[in-house]
């Protein structure tokens, strides 16, 4: 699956034209054979407003038809926060109610004290730095060697090398020191797009990762398996319970997975299930990297409890 | 810059001369052994009047059909179709690089080639596919030949609780069906789903004329093997041209050198050629027969004016094997095709090209 995990959510969503201007851009990454889209909403200062992202509807067809070309694509939302104040206090944890409502968190930090943090502490899923200017800190060994161990991504948006030429520069070169430091290793392509001009294939981003310094099957992992970690990462983190256990209640269970629940509870009415007692233990799968980075977590939110 | 990368290994190219008078040459088994062809065209390098050309004619016709997985593993199914016959099937998704991808080749297995989150609900043993990232897709084979796969039995019944409880999605299927005997396109009856029947059509009436056709003799015989190597590969290179009917190889092109340097393999002459093409889910068995029948028509050829003619055929991209069950895969191509250049006396050359993501060889 390819994924583009920053299409910016336009900000004033009502006004037709922005809306119209969002689904070409999402028609397109259809088009492009794109199935996953996160549409970002970007916040400096206090995290005071609700959610704004409201997923475009005509794409939420059934996953079960057959899938020829078919109009459809899963849509997550996803928050990034700037920051620029270390001592001010995001309240960048799952217990805060309108972080958790976002699928995807990112943090965009400004100083190389924020980006330590950044890597080191700060629950998120995704580090984006603005690659298409100079950046105002090297990016070093330490900090970005403990993001990887807790399974944090760093983001590079391809969409500033599209608009403008001395940006191209710029993200080029941040690219290739970030590509360096990190060994290729987590790192997520996005588009970061405005316009639906400046989206291109994945094939194409596979060759623009090639200049970034990755070979071509590193850059193909930038834009599928290395942004599934990231949902998988951002879904541990806000569903399960120390990324270990998460609850679902039963009726949400299609009736071809009931078996799901074992014999002796398939006679339950689905309709009449009692949510307080009856719900279903749902295990999630973790691969080895993933149980790591879940034990790191576990020990964060053990650590808040005390 | 990305010296501590390693660059992946690059696409293939097999080049191999044989005869189809040497017993044992591989030609049958070279076209038999490749299940799923997307794209077939002959070029001859002259015109070939209408009524010898329609003895290319070898209708054959296949099924789209939208089903589930369970459909397969049906006794009904595996004794009508799978064990009196060639029955082939893939699955149309978005690419095998992103989606599941399921066929049924030609010797009755059923190749389930899945992504991670897939693999993992569905309960069936596989292995980590070749290709790709490391163990983000899976594959798994079912053999429906298999004496053991019959209702009662521990294996079949796993199989069928899977098909019937985790993997319940229906797929988008190309099917064709060709009975032992009479080695035609037969039906398949898919009740209660509903079909849709697609003939493949020959289009014969493909001219090319004033091209520049090179002089395939000096490869036929190979005096000094690397300077073959080099000429056999300039050919490939027009048969590529030549078979998407490109204009470089118009004798009065005359393109600006900076947008193409191309000149045809040295000697050419200007002449006329023709083309069949055809489009679809080609059998591989209707394949072999229209091998036959083109070395046939060049050998009876009264006047031997005709000296060689060329056979393209282009796999499906997304499909999860190439040749003999060898697996496949889609890297930033998913090419698997070949071509054969037929002389009139029997002699072959062979050109297998094969993208990066390939076992075969």
């Amino acid at each position: 699956m390819f994924y583009d995990l920053n299409l910016p959510y336009p900000t004033q969503p009502n006004i037709a034209q922005q809306q119209t201007e969002l689904r070409k851009r999402v028609d397109l990454l259809i088009k492009f054979g794109y199935q996953v889209v996160a549409y970002n909403h970007t916040i400096t200062g206090k995290l005071d407003k609700a959610n704004p992202i409201n997923k475009l509807e005509t794409y939420n067809d059934s996953p079960d038809s057959p899938s020829g070309k078919q109009q459809k694509i899963e849509q997550l939302s996803r928050i990034t926060v700037v920051i620029e104040d270390a001592s001010q206090n995001y309240g960048l944890s799952s217990t805060n109610n309108i972080i958790s409502s976002y699928d995807i968190v990112a943090v965009q930090p400004t100083n190389e004290k924020i980006f330590q943090n950044a890597c080191g502490t700060l629950e998120v899923d995704i580090i984006t730095l603005e690659m298409g200017s100079r950046l105002p800190f090297y990016i070093k060994h330490g900090p970005v060697g403990l993001a990887i161990e807790r399974g944090v991504y760093f983001e590079i948006c391809y969409a500033p090398a599209i608009r403008d030429s001395a940006s191209r520069r710029q993200l080029i070169s941040n690219a290739q020191s970030l590509v360096r430091v990190t060994r290729g290793k987590n790192i997520i392509i996005t588009s970061e797009a405005q316009k639906a001009m400046e989206l291109r294939g994945p094939y194409d981003i596979v060759n623009l990762g090639t200049i970034m310094g990755m070979n071509q099957a590193m850059a193909k992992d930038c834009i599928s398996t290395n942004c599934r970690a990231v949902v998988m990462h951002a879904k541990t983190r806000r569903n399960t319970h120390r990324a270990v256990v998460s609850f679902e209640p039963i009726s949400s269970l299609k009736p071809n997975e009931l078996w799901k629940v074992g014999d002796d509870k398939k006679n339950i009415n689905v309709g009449k299930t009692d949510f307080k007692g009856k719900s279903k233990v749902k295990r999630i799968r973790l691969s080895k990297d993933d149980e790591e980075e879940e034990e790191n977590e576990a020990e964060i939110s053990q650590d808040m409890e005390i | 810059m990305s010296i501590f990368l390693s660059e992946p290994v690059k696409s293939k190219l097999h080049i191999s001369h044989s005869s189809i008078t040497l017993t044992k040459s591989r030609h049958e088994q070279i076209i038999l052994d490749h299940p799923f062809n997307n794209n077939l065209n002959i070029f001859f390098p002259s015109i070939i009047s209408s009524e010898k050309i329609n003895l290319f004619n070898n209708d054959f016709f296949y099924y789209k059909v939208d089903l589930p997985l369970s459909w397969f593993i049906e006794r009904d199914f595996i004794r009508d179709y799978v064990k009196s016959g060639c029955v082939v099937a893939l699955s149309l998704t978005e690419g095998i690089d992103v989606a599941d991808i399921i066929a049924l080749d030609s010797l009755g297995t059923l190749i389930l080639n899945l992504t991670k989150d897939t693999y993992e609900e569905l309960g069936l043993d596989g292995k980590p596919a070749k290709f790709g990232p490391d163990k983000q897709r899976f594959v798994v084979q079912i053999d429906l030949k298999e004496k053991s796969l019959i209702p009662g039995k521990r294996g079949y019944e796993r199989i069928k609780w899977c098909f019937n409880n985790t993997l319940t999605k229906k797929f988008t299927f190309l099917i064709s069906f060709l009975k032992s005997g009479t080695k035609k396109s037969s039906e398949i009856d898919f009740s209660p789903f509903n079909a849709e029947k697609i003939w493949g059509n020959f289009d014969f009436n493909n001219i090319c004329d004033n091209i520049l056709i090179p002089d395939l003799n000096m490869i036929k015989d190979i005096t000094n093997e690397f300077q073959w190597k080099l000429d056999a590969v300039e050919i490939y290179d027009w048969i590529g041209l030549a078979s998407i009917q490109a204009r470089r190889i118009k004798s009065h092109d005359q393109v600006d050198p900076f947008i193409s340097v191309y000149k045809p393999p040295e000697p050419y002459s200007p002449g006329n050629g023709s083309f069949i093409k055809c489009t679809g889910f080609i059998p591989s068995l209707t394949i072999k027969e229209l091998f036959d029948s083109v070395s046939k028509f060049l050998q009876e050829d009264e006047n031997k004016n005709i000296p060689w003619a060329i056979i393209n055929v282009w796999g499906f991209k997304d499909s999860p094997i190439s040749w003999n069950k060898h697996e496949h895969g889609y890297f930033m191509n998913g090419e698997n095709n070949y071509s054969f250049i037929v002389y009139n006396d029997g002699t072959y050359i062979l050109y297998q090209a094969l993208g990066t993501y390939d076992t075969y060889s």
